[in-house]
């Protein structure tokens, strides 16, 4: 009698393996509103997620293009030579905070402070006042106050200007804004999970009599779960692509009307991040919290019998 | 074929379900286990299913201690007897052919085999004109005949039916009882957990009777003699 034991296949062959993907396909089609409901949720939690990482993307983005547009200028006094400016530039170069040394002769910044100014304050001028300068960019704008003591310091030097305490005001603020992002993106990645296992626990709920009878009937706990999890991944990743196509919708629109009027911030903006990066990043995340969520679903009802 | 022995069941909640049981019951046997509602019928049905377990003594089926089965053979074991519900247990977003067919699908079996075994299933139960209809759209009688035919589309060995009839009339009850002891004439131990007096006493099999967990009296050929 105990030969009865194991009665059809143990392995998974094909026609298995064909058998629960067309399961899932099908309980997906014939659970129509169930189904969309939870797309649904899906495609609006990952969409807000999605549209909080964006916009932090961006933030982050902006923070980081603005302090290199701080350059420091540093205005050497009037007896010294054009050669001693060389000799000074190459030393510049040798530093290592330092990332680049433009050298302005005053008969290139003249024209341009006559330009910047009105031309009838400048005109009465009988002669060019502006001293020779170089204008020098920071590799590390942290470093802007250091570099600036040391060029002070040089007998060489007459003044230095630069934007340290601007530099400072933005570091701290990209730093915020770095840490309520890594903050706020796993509290909403938590969120997000917790809605979408909520929506799809209650399909696997809804359907929690054809789990005892699948057991009943002598399906292993794998052949039960495996058409659970696909129709979890399924409505992760169509959720994912509507949720796309809400964030991609969206950052049209604020970029046509709003970002249009301001011009200073869309160009310090750099360039938007890659379509197909979120796109990936959304599918795969559907998909993984998808799979998981029904993964834990079903698991509760599998050990019932 | 299924032997009880001393079985006790006491639930969580500190029911006591079943008391120092003792069953035998043999291949090929048609039994009724009767009694009223909350005597302990469809709790000794889930100890042979192992939905439940013995809280004390022993359930042995095909010689196998069911509580000592390691939770990766409990499938395979439950392949081995087809169960029919009271409410007859039909996954509803599915035809009566892939209802039929989805026990036998989920064994793996190849498709033609499982053509022709679902087919011959429900020829039996004489359903085949409603191959393609869904449960919502059957009668009572006709969503019975389905879960049968599933449960023997496997041909198992032990057939399992708790109320089979609760939910049926007069005539679909005897009809569906025919259909059980034909199935029975077959080959197949069958068990089944009723308290119909009528189907019973003109069936004139044997029948076990329990009462608040107890079984108080086991008769051949008898009739239900419940008195509350």
């Amino acid at each position: 009698m105990s030969a009865t034991f194991r009665v059809g296949c143990t392995r998974m062959n094909l026609s298995h393996v064909e058998f629960l993907v067309e399961e899932a396909l099908v309980n997906l089609r014939r659970n129509g509103l169930m189904t969309l409901a939870a797309i649904g949720t899906v495609a609006l939690a990952l969409a807000v997620f999605g549209g909080f990482g964006l916009i932090l993307w961006r933030l982050e983005k902006l923070a980081n293009s603005l302090p290199p547009k701080f350059a420091i200028d540093v205005f050497l006094k009037d007896n010294v030579s054009r050669q001693r400016a060389q000799e000074l530039q190459k030393q510049f170069e040798k530093h290592p905070d330092i990332a680049q040394v433009t050298f302005k002769p005053k008969e290139q910044a003249w024209p341009e402070f006559q330009k910047a100014l009105q031309q009838e304050i400048t005109a009465a001028l009988p002669y060019n006042p502006l001293p020779d300068s170089f204008v020098i960019q920071v590799k590390d704008p942290s470093r802007t106050g250091a570099v600036s003591a040391w060029l002070r310091s040089l007998p060489e030097v007459d003044a230095v200007r630069d934007a340290k305490e601007e530099v400072d005001i933005i570091l701290s603020v990209a730093t915020v804004v770095r840490w309520v992002g890594i903050g706020g993106t796993v509290l909403l990645l938590i969120a997000t999970s917790i809605i979408i296992y909520n929506a799809i626990r209650l399909t696997v709920f809804a359907r929690r009599r054809e789990i005892r009878i699948m057991q009943l009937i002598g399906a292993t706990s794998a052949t039960i779960r495996t058409p659970f999890v696909l129709e979890g991944v399924v409505q992760g990743v169509l959720g994912a692509w509507i949720a796309c196509g809400l964030i991609f919708a969206v950052s049209k629109l604020v970029s046509h009307f709003v970002m249009r009027k301001l011009v200073f911030i869309d160009s310090l903006g750099g360039s938007p991040m890659p379509v197909w990066v979120v796109f990936l990043a959304l599918t795969i995340l559907g998909a993984a919290i998808g799979g998981v969520v029904s993964t834990l679903s079903v698991r509760k009802y599998l050990q019932a019998v | 074929m299924i032997e009880i022995q001393e079985a006790s069941v006491t639930y969580p909640n500190g029911v006591h379900a079943l008391r120092n049981i003792n069953l035998r019951v043999e291949k090929g046997e048609f039994v009724f286990l009767v009694g009223a509602t909350g005597a302990g019928k469809s709790t000794l049905l889930k100890l042979i299913t192992r939905e439940v377990l013995p809280s004390d003594g022993k359930v042995i089926v095909a010689g196998r201690n069911v509580a000592e089965l390691p939770p990766h053979e409990v499938p395979y074991y439950r392949r081995m007897m087809g169960v029919v519900f009271q409410d007859f247990g039909l996954l509803p977003n599915k035809t009566v052919w892939e209802n039929v067919a989805f026990a036998l699908r989920v064994l793996g079996l190849p498709r033609k085999e499982i053509r022709k075994r679902t087919a011959n299933a429900i020829d039996l139960v004489g359903l085949l004109r409603r191959c393609d209809s869904f449960p919502a759209q059957l009668s009572g009688g006709e969503a019975q005949r389905v879960a049968i035919a599933r449960a023997i589309a496997n041909d198992p060995p032990l057939l399992l039916a708790d109320e089979p009839t609760g939910n049926l009339d007069p005539d679909t009850s005897w009809d569906i009882m025919q259909l059980l002891s034909h199935i029975n004439i077959r080959g197949t131990t069958v068990l089944v957990a009723s308290h119909d007096k009528y189907v019973i006493d003109r069936m004139r099999k044997r029948v076990v009777m329990l009462d608040r967990g107890t079984i108080v009296s086991d008769v051949p050929c008898g009739v239900y003699t419940h008195e509350p």
